[in-house]
């Protein structure tokens, strides 16, 4: 996916996203780039913010612009489990815990640790080199047809696939209710007072 | 052969009789107020379930060919009905071995048996999977249980320190797993023909052996795999968690732990790196740097334990190591003709499933030990509780020595027949350095396993050990000794009789 999108905003992009991206700014790549700001202002606000609640809330909207994202990719599925699982579900243990622990904002800025802060940002200047030489390496891969990778993430085709017995994937889907049990189960006995 | 939808569960019916005895036995504890009371239903059930799972998978393993199940989602070939016979006999011993012990302990539930029963049902699915899907859901199911298990003594620190270690480090390595499966399936857009990508390890094989060349993708895919599938299999580097997940929780646990997940991550190591032996030249070299730095990691951290549980968790490191020579030998590197290099891939295969027999009936063996010593409110944690076991336990202490000197590798028993089938299969691979190093790595494993015996029979009783005066024998703990200790001596005479088990692996084939 991050591929796809460093080919989208360079606009060499024929095979995922074709035409329009060559042509002049559009309204699918200002679309793009509005939303890789907020998710990249937004990503800059978890880490910057000192309240642990409202760095929680940055990431929600993080996650929804990803989320969006992902859509402009025709990855409807994909956007669709990105709002539920992880601002919906993982957001809320988040805020759970926060609560939880009653971590409000720090009364004042603890000491910092001076060697952690260094590694830290020799790190991301590491990161960052990277990013930015991301676009030089080309993973090769053919060009699929464009209806191949339009419908590849749609809602339908997925759930097509994922039900059809005569392909592979409704087993593992049934195997998770096993999966699903255990979790359940587990929880029980770590968690209840008294089994 | 394609199997349809009934054939396919007919063909998996082993692995549903341990989901569906798991059920039952779920349902019969909560539901059944005579069946909770009776402390002995629970572990009985679940036995019964897994004797008749054990035979399902004996009367299947005379099936040829690759048994493609559900479309391509597992292989119900004869390999993975001899993963499931093994993994049901480790589940019976564990099964039996626990009662007693959970009683002494207070931790006497069914839920306990209803988790071990899953972990086996996950260890089977991994044996089997031949999609990556199938593979890390069944990973997680045996996972999943596992993390609860180590926890179960809810009560004490270590245990709960335990699964939570295990529980980080295992998510972590899932998501390694995952993201090497994802970059597989990118990968492989590039050489599948007609596809946009795959990720059934059959057709990859297939794939790959028409045109071994993949790209950078597919290469990093397999990397991160190998990173997610060493985890769980405990080999050097990603061993960190072992010793104190073994050592927290409780000993029930870990040998259960130590013996099914093992089997499980090496079954799914076998099927993966056997569809991707067509590009070896990409992965042989780490395969081995793993191997030799597991085995001798592992030999030499146990040196300088006192716990005998942190002891008989780094030599379940550096059995990992030994199974990771076979591995390597299944490519067939350094054999002349292709001949060659078939033969030494089917001796390999028929040497992992004999050594993974043998590694967990022999770690089921010595954890029993343990247990059987272990008593109420006291567990037999280090050195000191096994002082002078010959003059106040004498068959508890020779029970004890036969286990060590099977995973020392010393004749006449199971260990060293595995050892040696190992060795023979590195040797036809024309892989002499690895070989060696195998041989030099277990005369170091002697040392530790020796100074057990020499604790338990050269020295005087401790006044502050868990274990004055006999043990009060507990049925299952007896019956699966007793079991585990003559199946390491008959095999270790006579591997001959596993012909059928050995044999069943080489279904597998060479892509």
């Amino acid at each position: 996916m991050g591929n796809a999108l460093c080919r989208a905003a360079r606009g060499t992009c024929s095979a995922y996203i074709p035409g329009y991206l060559n042509a002049m700014p559009s309204a699918p790549i200002l679309v793009f780039f509005i939303l890789a700001a907020v998710a990249v202002i937004s990503a800059l606000m978890v880490v910057t913010n000192v309240n642990p609640v409202r760095s929680a809330l940055s990431l929600v909207v993080t996650f929804l612009s990803v989320a969006l994202l992902y859509i402009t990719l025709s990855a409807h599925f994909i956007a669709a489990v990105q709002i539920i699982v992880y601002a919906g579900a993982i957001m809320v243990l988040f805020l759970f815990v926060i609560m939880l622990l009653n971590l409000g904002a720090p009364a004042e800025a603890e000491p910092k640790n001076k060697a952690q802060s260094r590694a830290a940002l020799a790190l991301s200047a590491v990161f960052l080199t990277a990013l930015a030489l991301a676009p030089l390496v080309t993973f090769s891969t053919d060009a699929k047809s464009e209806a191949a990778i339009k419908n590849l993430g749609t809602v339908s085709t997925i759930g097509a696939s994922l039900y059809n017995p005569a392909l592979p994937w409704l087993f593992p889907f049934e195997a998770t209710s096993i999966l699903l049990l255990v979790a359940v189960v587990g929880a029980i006995v770590l968690a209840k007072r008294r089994i | 052969m394609i199997l349809s939808n009934g054939a396919s569960l007919a063909a998996i019916a082993p692995i549903l009789a341990v989901m569906i005895t798991g059920m039952i036995v779920l349902l019969g504890d909560s539901c059944l107020k005579l069946w909770r009371q009776a402390k002995w239903v629970s572990p009985t059930i679940s036995v019964l379930g897994l004797v008749v799972s054990a035979a399902l998978a004996c009367s299947l393993i005379g099936t040829s060919g690759q048994q493609l199940a559900f479309s391509g989602a597992l292989t119900a070939d004869a390999f993975s009905q001899a993963c499931n016979i093994i993994l049901a006999v480790i589940a019976a011993l564990a099964v039996m071995g626990s009662a007693t012990y959970l009683e002494n302990r207070g931790l006497q539930h069914g839920e306990y048996y209803v988790l071990v029963l899953f972990s086996t049902s996950g260890a089977m699915l991994m044996a089997a999977a031949s999609e990556l899907i199938v593979l890390f859901v069944a990973v997680e199911i045996l996972s999943v249980a596992l993390y609860v298990l180590a926890g179960y003594a809810r009560t004490e620190r270590k245990s709960e320190e335990a699964a939570l270690k295990y529980f980080l480090l295992g998510a972590f390595a899932g998501g390694f797993l995952l993201y090497g499966i994802a970059l597989i399936y990118g990968g492989s857009s590039s050489i599948v023909p007609g596809q946009v990508g795959t990720t059934n390890l059959r057709a990859l094989g297939i794939y790959l052996h028409q045109m071994p060349a993949p790209n950078q993708m597919f290469i990093a895919g397999t990397a991160l795999l190998m990173v997610g599938l060493a985890f769980k299999a405990a080999l050097v580097p990603f061993h960190m968690w072992t010793p104190d997940v073994y050592e927290g929780a409780p000993t029930s646990v870990t040998a259960f732990m130590a013996a099914a997940a093992k089997v499980g991550a090496f079954a799914a190591i076998l099927r993966v790196f056997n569809a991707f032996i067509p590009i070896s030249e990409y992965w042989l070299i780490i395969v081995q740097v793993l191997a030799v730095a597991t085995m001798f990691g592992g030999n030499i951290l146990a040196v300088v334990q006192d716990n005998v549980k942190r002891i008989l968790a780094y030599s379940s490191i550096a059995h990992a190591g030994y199974l990771m020579v076979g591995i390597s030998a299944l490519t067939g590197s350094g054999a002349a003709t292709d001949a060659l290099k078939a033969e030494a891939h089917s001796a390999a295969m028929g040497g992992i499933t004999f050594y993974l027999l043998a590694y967990g009936i022999m770690t089921m063996g010595a954890f029993g030990v343990l247990i059987w010593i272990s008593r109420r409110g006291r567990d037999v944690q280090t050195l000191n509780d096994l002082k002078g076991l010959v003059k106040t336990d004498p068959v508890a202490a020779y029970t004890m020595l036969i286990f060590m000197l099977s995973l020392g590798g010393i004749p006449p028993t199971m260990g060293f027949m595995g050892k040696w089938f190992l060795f023979y299969a590195t040797l036809q691979a024309g892989q002499l350095w690895l070989a060696v190093t195998l041989a030099l790595a277990s005369i170091i494993s002697i040392y530790y396993y020796l100074r057990v015996v020499w604790v338990m029979c050269f020295t005087e009783p401790d006044e502050n050990a868990v274990a004055p005066g006999r043990a009060v024998a507990s049925g299952g703990v007896v019956v699966s000794l007793i079991a585990s200790a003559a199946a390491t001596l008959l095999f270790g005479v006579a591997p001959g009789l596993l012909h059928s088990l050995m044999d069943a692996a080489s279904t597998v084939l060479r892509p």
